[in-house]
Order: structure tokens, then sequence, then C-alpha cells
């Protein structure tokens, strides 16, 4: 830890944020509304909680903040000329970033500004906060170097990404502010704008203009094939395949996914999102995929999950008590861990298993997701005083409906590889 | 004469701008979330000040301030410098070192708890709220502007 390492606990990061308030209320114009008053009255007794280097830091990052409301403009009282930089400080900025030391890189960036262009300077300071940990001050960067560069297509997906993880409100109002304008955004900034969209559309259950978004991408699928093959036009088809789905284009959807694998063959995003696409309605393919994607033991949940579904469909219930035990310790979710020990719950029964293994499976997955009322029929039907359990008489959900309830998860997806 | 430094808005004519409702004015607030004072009877704009080590911050040097109480002109890249239409003021023009002691009519500096390079000026005595606000605003002549 070096000397320009804070310790970030929570009067730190509480003054972030407050710091990063007071910044947006300044753009604002509300330099004096109750608001910032209060925000400055919890600043001042958290500022006695705070060490040296910690005041240090958050000074240079409310600095770094001014740089963004004067619109990059150098410092009033710093530098800002490149001959103010010295040599000493441009190989300390070298060095620090060499070496991953991010709040040295900070405050070396601070000091050789006036060297580095702008867009670049913004664009820089995005990835440092975001290594950081600090994904709010990223996207403020990141937002700031995609539109002072509107035409480069890594800043401005950056920008989406990281403001998605920060705040998604702000990510929906950036892409609407694309969409406004599609031309003069690249194609693949335009297709992630799009799916942000759709994708907070469908999940708030808003109504959607099918025909505006199936215009907007097509417009950017046709663009993107003028575009050089690279990660941000993978990036880009999957969103837009993402996107096509949310409006049930299907065909558009996947052949979408189908055009990024052409570029990056191996995409586990993009297999991921065919399998998902395709089963239910050409369930083989899917299966296919996803089988390519355990086999060489992807981290992603879904192909275990899916495989478990499938071959607890196909009476296979050796195949799927292994899917499903594979996909459970990938489960990032209760309810999709309930659905899993479920279904391992049924194929133990299914295998006779003794009930006294099966039922305390079936009670797990209860009190992992007591909303789910089918994993509690499917409990009292294991209870069934049958002479052997009955395939007929558990609820399996149909592809549709497991697509449906974790729906959320899926929609995520298409945003995995943007970074 | 301490060297007594207190960033503050900027009046029209240059001199502090005067006012007891937000920081950063010559005044105190008396009440609200965070009053710069304790009042007896508490709360009572009316009551009196007491003497205690409560009253109007002052630094020694206003580098040790945070960003948003230094004028934004003062932005080095470093400080976070974002307070608006503010100036750093010397009482007095003083050039001494920060000590405690007599600043004007019926005011002192005394250290804040345990500090050596911040203080608060208060009230000689315990007096009227009404009192020491005009005491302090008589001293608006006196703040001169120094940004060294």
């Amino acid at each position: 830890m070096s000397s320009f390492d804070p310790m970030m606990d929570a009067a730190f990061r509480e003054y972030a944020e407050l710091e990063l308030r007071c910044h947006q209320l300044l753009l604002d114009a509300k330099d004096n509304v109750p608001e910032t008053e209060a925000a400055e009255d919890r600043m001042n007794e958290l500022w006695d909680k705070l060490d040296e280097t910690q005041r240090q830091c958050l000074k240079g990052m409310g600095s770094d903040l001014n740089w963004v409301r004067r619109k990059g403009e150098p410092p009033p009282n710093g530098h800002k000329v490149a001959e103010e930089v010295t040599p000493i400080e441009q190989k300390e900025m070298v060095e620090a970033i060499g070496s991953k030391q991010w709040h040295k890189t900070l405050h070396y960036l601070r000091r050789c500004a006036p060297l580095i262009p702008i867009d670049a300077l913004a664009y820089s300071r995005g990835r440092v906060y975001e290594a950081i940990g600090l994904p709010a001050y990223a996207s403020v960067f990141y937002e700031q170097a995609a539109d002072l560069d509107p035409a480069n297509a890594d800043m401005g997906l950056s920008a989406l990404s990281t403001i998605k993880k920060a705040n998604p409100t702000n990510a929906v109002r950036r892409a609407e502010k694309i969409i406004a304008s599609p031309l003069c955004f690249p194609p693949a900034v335009l297709a992630v704008a799009a799916a942000t969209i759709l994708q907070r559309d469908e999940k708030d259950h808003r109504p959607i203009d099918r025909q505006r978004f199936s215009e907007l991408l097509n417009d950017a699928v046709k663009r993107l094939q003028l575009e050089p093959a690279n990660e941000a036009r993978t990036v880009a088809y999957q969103a837009a395949a993402s996107g096509f789905e949310v409006i049930g284009d299907l065909t558009a959807a996947v052949r979408c996914v189908d055009e990024g694998l052409k570029l990056t063959p191996n995409d586990d995003n993009l297999l991921v999102l065919k399998g998902i696409l395709l089963y239910g309605s050409q369930t083989e393919q899917a299966v296919e995929a996803f089988a390519k994607l355990t086999q060489r033991g992807t981290t992603n949940v879904w192909p275990y999950a899916f495989l478990a579904h499938f071959h607890l469909q196909q009476g296979n219930c050796g195949a799927s008590l292994d899917m499903s035990r594979e996909a459970w310790q990938r489960a990032n979710s209760d309810p999709l861990r309930a659905l899993l020990l479920e279904w391992q719950a049924i194929c133990q029964a299914e295998l006779h298993y003794p009930p006294a293994v099966v039922r305390p499976i079936f009670e797990m997955a209860i009190s992992l997701d007591p909303s789910n009322d089918w994993i509690a029929r499917n409990l009292a039907a294991f209870d069934e005083p049958l002479e052997q359990p009955n395939k007929s008489k558990w609820h399996i959900p149909e592809a549709s409906l497991l697509k449906t309830q974790h729906g959320d998860s899926l929609r995520e997806l298409g945003f995995v590889g943007v970074s | 004469m301490a060297r007594v430094v207190r960033t503050m808005f900027k009046d029209a004519d240059g001199f502090p701008l005067i006012g007891t409702t937000r920081r950063c004015l010559l005044g105190v607030r008396p009440i609200g979330a965070n009053p710069d004072v304790e009042l007896d009877p508490p709360g009572d704009v009316n009551g009196d000040v007491i003497c205690n080590d409560k009253g109007l911050s002052v630094v020694a040097d206003w580098r040790t301030l945070q960003g948003f109480q230094i004028p934004e002109h003062l932005d080095d890249g470093h400080n976070g410098a974002s307070g608006k239409n503010m100036a750093v003021y010397v009482h007095g023009n003083g050039t001494g070192p920060f000590a405690e002691g007599f600043v004007a009519a019926g005011l002192e500096m005394v250290f804040k708890q345990g500090c050596v390079i911040a203080g608060v000026i208060r009230p000689i005595a315990t007096i009227p709220l009404a009192q020491f606000q005009a005491d302090l605003q008589a001293t608006r002549p006196n703040w001169v502007v120094d940004e060294s």
C-alpha cells in the first residue's frame, strides 16, 4: 500500500458519494439549495473521521469532477500546458499505470493532464475509477469520454455499461439520447442503447414501439457489417439479438447471434444466448450449443440449468441430476437455486432415493423461494401415498415459462460482454 | 496579530457577505441541523450565545479546508476547490502565527478541540446572540482578500 492508497472505509465511501452528489447538484446550478447544504454539513462531520491520505485522495477526486464541469478545461490554479509537466512526473505516471497503483495513477494523471488529450484523459480516469471500485465515478468519466468522442464505439460501450452498473436509470437516459440521434453514434453503441431501453421496457411492462425499435436495430445491424471486426461488434450483435428477442423477432435475434459467432465462434455469451433463443422451438440446436459449453466447463450457469431442465423433461433423471448439481455450483440467485433443488428432488424421487433424503431437499427449495408455489405442490405430490412415484404428477415448467420466470437474469446476458 | 483565515462568499463590494442562514457567511448559524453556536435557552434565537468551543470557524491556512470550502478559482487540479463566488479572507491583514487571543471588540479566537490549525471566533463572554452577530458583522471591513 503506497502513500497514495486511502483506506476505503465507510466514511471514505460516504464522503465520495456526497462529493459526487454535490457535483451533480452543481451541474444543475443547485449550489444554494437545502440538499447541497445538507450534503456539505454531512461531509463536514465525515471529514473529522478521515485521515490525511483519505482527505487528499477525496480532494483530488473533487478536482477531477471539477474538470468535468469545466468540460475538460485545465484547473484555473494548476498545470495548463505540457511544458509544466516534468519528465519525472511523466515517468511516475507510466510506472503507476504499469504497476496498477490506481490512486497513484489518478494523482499523476492530474499532474500530467496537459499532456493527454481530454477524451483519452476522461477515458483513462473512467478505467481507473472502475478498477478502484467506484463505478459511479467511472461512469461520469466514461460518459464524458463518450460525449467528447461520440464516434468511438469502445468509449460509447464502456460509458453505457458502467453507467448501467452504477445507475440503471441514468443508463436509460443516455440510451434515449443515443437513439434520438442514431446516425451520430456508432452502430454498436446504437444497438446496445436500443437493447437497454427495450430491456427496461420489458422488465417494467411498458408499451414497446416495436416498429421503431425494429428499424433502429435493423439499421444498427446493417451498419455493423461495414465496421471492422472487433470486440465492440461482437457485443453489438449480442445486444441486437437481445433487443430483437424482446420485440419478438426470433429470426432476427438468431441471425444476430450467428453473425456474432462468425466473429468469435467460441464466445460463451453468444452461445448461451443462442441456446436460450432456440430452446423450446429448435431445442436440438439449443441443446447442442449448451452441451458445447458444458463440455468445456463454462462458468455460465444457464447451459447447465437448461440441460438439467431438458433431461428432466426427457425422463433422463441421472443426467438431469448431474446437470442441476453443476448448475447449483454456479447459481447466483435464490429463485434459481430453489428451482435446481426442486429438480434434484424430483430426479432423486424418480431414481428411488429414500424419502428421508428427498424430502429435506424439497423443503430447502421451498425455504429458498417461498413464492414458488409449484415446489410446494411437487412436495405434496411426493407425499402422495402412491406405490411408485409417477412422472406425470410432477410440475415441470415449459421452456417458455422457464425463460419468463428467470427473465431478469437472462436479460443480463445481453450485456455480459460489454466492458 | 494572528493570521486568521476564513473562506466566505463575496459580496458585491468585495467584502464578505453577511448572513446567518448558511455556511461561509460572515455570521453564525444559530439554529438548524448543524448550528455553529449553542444557545441558552437551547434553540432560542432571542437567547444568549454560550461561550464555549463553538462559533465562527477559522483556520490557519485555507489549504487545509475541504474542496467545497475553497474558492473554485483556486482549484489546482488536486485540492477539489469548488466554492462558487467565494474568496479567501484574512482578518485584519494579520501575519502572525495562528494563536489563540483577541480578534476584535468582544471577540476572541480559540482553537478547536485537539487542534492548533483550526479554531473558532467566539464571544469573550456569554452575550445575547444578536450582540454576537453584530460584533461579527462589525469586523466586515477588517477582512481582506488574501489567497496566498
